[in-house]
């Protein structure tokens, strides 16, 4: 197998994660100054409504309120990825942060 | 943000309605030897009719119960005069359930509900599997 072969599937990978993690409009970098910490805040916003969403399921569950189980699972499992996720990339972030404070100057 | 979740919701909407058909099952089998309902008459075999939700772009949404429809087929007539639901002649009409039958509907209902939670799990493990690539 060529390395060209090989790396094909990881470049299919990559260009599937880009739409997520891009910015609808232009390059977010060209913007301001302050949009990498705009994206994270917007990223931030999602997970919080998406923990908001799994704790009010499970109080209404807790309530008898919700005759679907699956909602519920459903709900708590999308907050589950998404702070897992989010997580991955605050000790991304954190590691950037490190490696800059180590540089030698 | 959707769209991460869009395999996880589909598959959602499988367990929902096969839950739902689950329902109907029980409730045929439960009333298998019912002769009075609400509506007046015995109770009918409940059927579950599936129909595809899809956006407005036409990308699939999965599926859910559109309607409940009773079947029309024939009654079982026993005779028997005593009953207080007998006609005329002394006939019973019972619901036209065969227990049989829902008992093999309710093994592919729970298979189908078995097979949508088998593609949750694969939608959860691949996206954990994404997000691992993160780490190292």
């Amino acid at each position: 197998m060529s390395i060209d072969k090989a790396i094909a599937p990881i470049d299919r990978v990559i260009s599937g994660i880009q739409p997520v993690v891009a910015q609808p409009s232009g390059s977010p970098l060209a913007d301001s100054g302050d949009s990498f910490v705009s994206i994270l805040r917007g990223q931030m916003d999602d997970l919080v409504a998406l923990q908001d969403n799994a704790a009010q399921m499970q109080q209404a569950l807790a309530a008898g309120q919700i005759d679907d189980l699956s909602q519920v699972v459903m709900a708590v499992q999308k907050a589950d990825l998404a702070l897992n996720f989010a997580l991955q990339l605050r000790n991304k972030v954190i590691e950037a942060y490190q490696e800059v404070t180590r540089m030698q100057v | 943000m959707n769209d991460i979740f869009r395999r996880l919701d589909i598959a959602a909407s499988g367990l929902t309605a096969h839950r739902q058909w689950m329902d109907l099952i029980a409730g045929n089998i439960a009333n298998a030897e019912t002769t009075r309902t609400p509506e007046g008459g015995p109770f009918r075999r409940q059927l579950a009719v599936f129909m595809e939700m899809q956006d407005a772009d036409g990308q699939p949404r999965g599926v859910k119960v559109a309607q409940q429809i009773g079947d029309d087929s024939e009654l079982r007539k026993v005779y028997n005069p005593q009953h207080p639901d007998a006609d005329a002649q002394g006939y019973v009409s019972y619901p036209n359930v065969d227990v049989v039958m829902e008992m093999v509907d309710l093994i592919a209902a729970n298979r189908a509900y078995e097979a949508n939670a088998t593609v949750i799990e694969a939608a959860k493990s691949s996206a954990q599997r994404t997000i691992g690539i993160l780490q190292a």
